[in-house]
């Protein structure tokens, strides 16, 4: 068993932990950094595999953080290829599957999440297809070698349709399939969902919704899905499922350590238990605009929240106030941005001129989401003082902003009024 | 001693001058699709005869802690070391629009290639010792290159930059 | 990316990437005062242009058309070479020509004309640039025609008349020593940077600064005091601010006692325009009037900066600036260091502190050795009062007319019939013309009516004389050779000369002979200012006294400062001849024209200037057009707007009983609601269309481009 004085466990390789590795650094932790993974891979940002399948990013460009740079550089200990079995806090040990044990002081989990399947028959079959991992991407590329006419999609969401898009452009037939009723169905309300559905079934898009998943056989042709109270089946080359992701708790003493959907975290990323912490998809830090907890599984996001774990690890006292739900996905020659709750509010607002759509969702005096269709320009704007707004309980437009914002936000939003 | 740019929003008259001598210093053509890396925000208040305004020429803050650095997915955005200007890699960049998301002060846009542009400080003619295009062509001098400490130090809070945040009311104007 | 290629890429002036930097001046825009230009170039291209440290005035910055100078140089509009007119004038059609067959083919042409009708019937006109009018007016006279004619006859010149009459010799405000500056319809930050850089050190030292003007500005946003007036009633504001001043004896009274004519008279007229008259008049509230002149009267020394052409863009204009620049005496601020204070220009109304001969030179030929000058007839008070040339805009009526003789031929250089009000009547009276000649930088809309159309080209491409103000003096050194088969204005004007045949021997010694001989009695010679790219002090500056009205009395009928002019009173009995400063409202305005002003609500206020734009001038280039999207468009106030349902960019009616053009909207709160502002002569909406041609001002011919009425209609949204 490794011991000695100070050591620190970083249970997974995505950014989380390259953030956490580099703000122990850079906050004057000298002690030891092991990092368990279960991949053999450097650091990759999921979100880019479906552009490497596409052919727009080179395979090196999977690692954002490059190949093995950021170890060396911040002397990190990396235990590569084997997954993490078990973790006793109580203790404070880590063990891997090649049985290499760990005593450590503090420990940070981040060992993200994975793509969810529906227990359904057929899901195991090899002509279904996920997008999440280096390995993922692999398999896909492999796939489209074989020139395939035809791609059903599951899932519309925002990796569904960087999918969608991925097929169209390789001149495919594409079928687009959720069991929630229109697209986005978090993040766009359903006037702004009909626009984007228009703009893809005028590029030939099917579109099915309110369509869940039931069985899926394989076929000469590849593979058929059908769907609960339909007749009607889907046949395609092959089946892509992106209808969500799980966190990777499975080594976790549940009774123990907090865990819902997620690790439960605090403002400083700690868990229930002393010294352990946890950051990105497998955490489950606090939205600020419903104040309940939640996993929020944005890079960004998973960025601050190992860099504030790895401050706090440190010794620095930091807190991330949490983060609200927001994408910008730019596909198929628009830009569709979600933030916020697009849900329950109590007023609308709605701006139309055929191209650029904007949408505005308040609740009792306060702007709690927005969409945006094909303009990007002051969506971060919007973002950053939709935040602020809840955070410091004031108004989104409001003279205590930054002049620059201020002016933004009130163009944007005198424009829809 | 690092510096940057900032803006005496009292002095700014809005007149662009800043606008076009970035432009021209970075072959910026508007009818190619480029866009500015700086722009020019009016902002007006009141009915006559009780109106106030302001104009704000406004580019990349170069943030200390620059959210468009976290969002980005491949690391396109960087932080030069001796300038600290926040610097894309054009080559990097899948014109993903995340830092458009990002960035609170709206700044990304995006070329016809979808790669992001914005300012990069003129790191360059920083180093070479110039200041930065649109400083160095201010008419009034509203934009100024200043050690970020120096700022700091002023009595007056009138700027707009990467450090103070900018809290200005347009009525105090006049 | 290597070194060098990142250094490249960014423009920087090294050994390693061979770019050198070469001065200029910019004259885009035409001041008083040209900006410094150092030019980045590469391989004998300019790659970057920046203001010049080395320039007293412009101290290395530039403003937004200047920054833009590359792309004007740059422009895909450019003319190449010398083109004769093969198919209908305005279809556009030419072919290419020599430079000695068109230099000979205008030489023939213009001396036919002379033998057959006289010289007067050839006119040449001078728009942008201005550096080459001296040796266009002297190739006028030279050549026997009393017609040199400008774009001053509608900017600087009104403004100088006005002052003539009531001093004789204008006063310029000393803006580095004032200790009140009353501004007057004037908005420097975007024509003048380097008066607006002089405001924001005055107010550090405590100035305080009165700002007349109907819009906000940058300049209103830094006043003590802001007095919002409707356009065209200044000449009421400032008889209101005589009013308080003379009322609570803040005047000189030694100077309207020794050296004035007509007080009595004055002050007892001023006694109709109490504050509160004073405001129903102009739409100034009573108090702030009171204020203004009270502040302007107290807070010693005091100067006016008049604007060139606002004020006098009226049809009340002369009479309104008379009023204005009353109050500079009546304060006993005529001539004093920080008033406004009387120096000798030396070259093109600058004054350089050093004597020269430009006067011997542009006058080779007495007025009366020659026919009157176009707009004699008309504007009695301009041959008594302006030296320089006739009023061109009275150009288009003598053509039309043929009386008091026929104008046969023109010669522009950069003329725009866009210019004119009325603009298709004037470009109606040059598809009259015999023979017309355009010289310009670009093919405009004007060139494709020329017969022969001759490729000039930008300040970068020449060699200039300037003086500055500030004792500065400048010969500048082409930092490029002129592009493709263009030539410099004044190569064209020598060309001419000779190709004339004329027995001038100034224009046979050569252009630079011509400037060492304007240069001879300052001691300065172009061999010195060669040494000099960038300029240079001039040395040994002449000593300006104060006052100088004590040794040689008032360049006035008088010999006094007139509040009556002595002038006027010679042609009293003609409308708008009173010899008192008599403020009328405008001649198409509610208070004038009521009936009108019924189904014509608004008043259409043009001209008012853009930051980015200067005339036509850089409508062409896309880095300063991008300034103002959706250009060309007017500015409305936003209540008008919503009162109309007119949006933002919305294609709105602008109509006069004249004529109409359709425009986008601009909404704004920084103009007045019930006036709308519109910028000139773009193709796409030319305001001009909408003003009569007889719109003027009786005293100087000036278009009323400033205050019209007009209607204003939705057409459709955006």
């Amino acid at each position: 068993m490794l011991t000695g004085r100070k050591k620190i466990a970083i249970i997974g390789n995505g950014c989380a932990s390259a953030e956490c590795l580099k703000a122990l650094r850079e906050s004057g932790y000298s002690g030891e950094i092991h990092i368990f993974t279960d991949s053999k891979w450097p650091i990759y940002n999921p979100m880019l595999t479906t552009y490497y399948v596409a052919g727009k990013i080179t395979f090196d460009q999977l690692f954002p953080y490059g190949k093995d740079l950021l170890y060396k550089k911040y002397r990190a200990h990396v235990h590569p290829a084997s997954p993490v079995v078990t973790l006793d806090h109580e203790e404070k040990i880590v063990v891997n599957e090649d049985g290499l044990e760990l005593k450590y002081n503090q420990c940070l989990i981040a060992s993200g999440g994975s793509p969810f399947l529906p227990p359904i028959e057929g899901i195991e079959s090899n002509r279904v297809y996920t997008m999440r991992k280096v390995d993922d991407a692999f398999r896909l590329r492999e796939a489209l070698l074989e020139k395939p006419e035809k791609a059903l999609v599951i899932g519309a969401s925002m990796i569904g349709i960087k999918m969608v898009e991925l097929f169209y452009q390789q001149g495919m037939e594409v079928c687009l399939a959720d069991l929630a009723g229109h697209i986005f169905p978090l993040a766009a309300h359903p006037e702004c969902a009909q626009v984007i559905e228009n703009r893809l079934i005028k590029k030939g898009i099917k579109l099915r919704f309110g369509a869940a998943l039931e069985k899926v056989e394989e076929t000469a042709r590849g593979v058929k899905a059908s769907f609960k109270n339909s007749n009607e089946s889907e046949e395609a080359d092959l089946l892509v499922i992106c209808i969500g992701v799980r966190a990777n708790t499975d080594f976790i003493d549940q009774k123990q350590v907090e865990v819902k959907q997620g690790i439960l975290i605090d403002e400083q990323m700690r868990t229930n238990v002393p010294g352990l912490y946890a950051a990105g998809d497998v955490a489950q830090g606090k939205n600020t605009l419903s104040g309940e907890r939640q996993i929020i599984g944005l890079w960004a996001n998973a960025r601050y929240q190992g860099r504030t774990a790895g401050r706090n690890m440190a010794g620095v006292d930091e807190t991330f106030p949490g983060n609200i739900p927001h994408n910008i996905t730019h596909f198929m020659g628009m830009d569709f941005v979600g933030i916020g709750d697009v849900n329950n509010y109590d007023k609308m607002e709605k701006k139309f001129d055929g191209k650029m759509f904007i949408q505005f969702f308040w609740k009792n005096g306060f702007l709690i989401g927005t969409n945006f269709i094909d303009t990007y320009t002051e969506a971060g704007v919007i973002k950053n003082a939709l935040i602020n707004s809840l955070i410091n309980n004031n108004p989104v437009y409001s003279h205590s902003l930054p002049i620059v914002q201020n002016m933004l936000i009130k163009k944007i939003l005198t424009e829809v009024k | 001693m690092v510096k940057a740019i900032y803006l005496d929003i009292n002095l700014c008259c809005g007149c662009g001058a800043c606008v076009v001598a970035c432009m021209d210093q970075n072959d910026i053509f508007p009818e190619k699709g480029q866009p500015a890396y700086r722009r020019i925000y009016t902002m007006e208040e009141g009915q006559f005869p009780n109106t106030s305004f302001l104009y704000v020429s406004a580019a990349c803050l170069h943030c200390a802690d620059s959210p468009c650095i976290m969002g980005c997915p491949t690391g396109a955005i960087t932080k030069d070391r001796q300038t600290k200007a926040v610097i894309v890699n054009g080559d990097l960049c899948i014109g993903c629009h995340s830092c458009a998301l990002a960035c609170p002060f709206g700044v990304p846009r995006y070329d016809l290639e979808e790669k992001m542009q914005k300012c990069d400080l003129c790191s360059e003619r920083v180093e070479a010792g110039l200041q930065p295009a649109c400083v160095r062509v201010c008419p009034t001098g509203a934009l100024q290159f200043k050690s970020i400490n120096k700022v700091l130090g002023e009595k007056e809070f009138k700027f707009v930059g990467n450090i103070v945040s900018g809290v200005h009311k347009v009525t105090n104007r006049r | 990316m290597k070194d060098v290629q990142r250094l490249l890429k960014k423009k920087i002036p090294t050994p390693e990437t061979g770019i050198e930097i070469r001065k200029s001046i910019c004259t885009i825009c035409d001041p008083r005062t040209q900006c410094g230009l150092d030019l980045y170039i590469k391989d004998g291209k300019i790659i970057k242009v920046e203001g010049s440290e080395e320039n007293p005035y412009s101290k290395g910055t530039l403003c937004s058309k200047g920054a833009a100078t590359r792309q004007y140089v740059y422009n895909e509009d450019r003319l190449k070479t010398p083109l004769k007119r093969t198919g209908p004038r305005g279809a556009g059609k030419f072919e290419q020509i020599s430079w000695n067959e068109a230099l000979e083919t205008i030489a023939a042409g213009f001396n036919d004309i002379k033998n057959e009708c006289g010289p007067e019937s050839v006119a040449f006109y001078s728009g942008y640039a201005k550096y080459f009018r001296p040796y266009l007016k002297r190739l006028a006279h030279s050549f026997g025609s009393p017609n040199y004619i400008s774009e001053s006859s509608v900017c600087y010149q009104a403004t100088a008349l006005s002052q003539k009459l009531v001093f004789g010799r204008p006063g310029g405000p000393d803006l580095a020593n004032t200790n009140c500056l009353l501004v007057w319809s004037s908005n420097p930050f975007y024509t003048n940077p380097g008066d607006a850089r002089a405001i924001l050190k005055g107010k550090e030292r405590g100035m305080k600064l009165i700002v007349v003007d109907p819009r906000e500005t940058p300049t209103t946003a830094h006043a003590d005091i802001h007095l919002q007036v409707r356009p065209g009633t200044d000449g009421a504001l400032a008889l209101s601010m005589a009013y308080v001043i003379i009322n609570e004896k803040l005047y000189d009274q030694d100077f309207t006692s020794n050296h004035t004519y007509g007080f009595e008279e004055y002050k007892e007229y001023v006694q109709l325009f109490t504050p509160e008259k004073g405001e129903e008049l102009t739409g100034a509230p009573a108090d702030k009037i009171r204020a203004a002149a009270r502040m302007y009267a107290s807070f010693k020394p005091a100067a006016i900066l008049p604007s060139a052409s606002s004020v006098v863009h009226h049809t009340n204009g002369v009479q309104n600036y008379r009023a204005i620049f009353s109050l500079v005496g009546l304060t006993g601020n005529y001539d004093i260091i920080g008033g406004n204070y009387v120096k000798t220009p030396s070259f093109l109304h600058r004054a350089a502190f050093i004597r020269t001969r430009e006067h011997e030179f542009v006058q080779p030929k007495s007025w009366d050795d020659m026919p009157p000058r176009i707009g004699a007839d008309r504007f009695p008070v301009w041959v008594d009062v302006i030296d320089e040339e006739g009023q061109a805009m009275q150009l288009p009526y003598h053509i039309r007319s043929g009386e008091p003789y026929p104008i046969k031929a023109v010669i522009g250089f950069g003329l725009n019939y866009r210019m004119w009000p009325d603009s298709k009547g004037m470009l109606d009276s040059l598809n009259k013309l015999d023979f017309f000649v355009n010289v310009d930088i670009f093919m405009t809309e004007t060139c494709k009516y020329a017969d022969i159309v001759l490729p000039t080209c930008t300040s970068v491409e020449l060699s200039e004389l300037r003086c500055y103000d500030l004792g500065y003096i400048i010969y500048t050194q082409p930092a490029i050779p002129p592009l493709y088969d263009s030539r410099p204005a004044a190569d064209i004007i020598y060309g001419l000369a000779n190709k004339l045949g004329l027995d001038d021997s100034l224009f046979k010694a050569g252009y630079e002979a011509g400037i060492d001989w304007i240069l001879e009695p300052s001691g300065i010679t172009l061999t010195e200012l060669k040494k000099h790219p960038s300029g240079m002090f001039t040395p040994k500056p002449q000593q300006l006294p104060e006052k100088k009205y004590l040794k040689t009395g008032f360049k006035t009928p008088s010999g006094k400062m007139e509040f009556k002019s002595k002038i006027i009173e010679k042609y009293e009995g003609r409308p708008g001849f009173e010899a008192l400063p008599v403020y009328k409202p405008p001649k198409f305005s509610k208070e004038a024209a009521p009936e009108l002003a019924k189904e014509y609500p608004f008043i259409l206020n043009t001209g008012s200037r853009l930051p980015m734009f200067i005339h036509t001038r850089t409508y062409r280039l896309t880095w300063t057009s991008s300034l103002r999207p959706n250009f060309p468009s007017v500015d409305i106030n936003s209540e008008d707007a919503l009162r109309l349902g007119i949006k933002q960019d919305d294609v709105i009616r602008i109509s006069t009983p004249k004529d109409a053009i359709e425009v986008k909207a601009n909404l704004t709160q920084m103009i007045q609601p019930g006036i709308i502002h519109m910028y000139h002569g773009h193709p796409n909406a030319d305001v001009n269309l909408l003003f009569e041609g007889d719109y003027f001002d009786p005293l100087s011919g000036y278009p009323g481009f400033k205050a019209a009425l007009c209607k204003v209609e939705k057409v459709s949204e955006r």
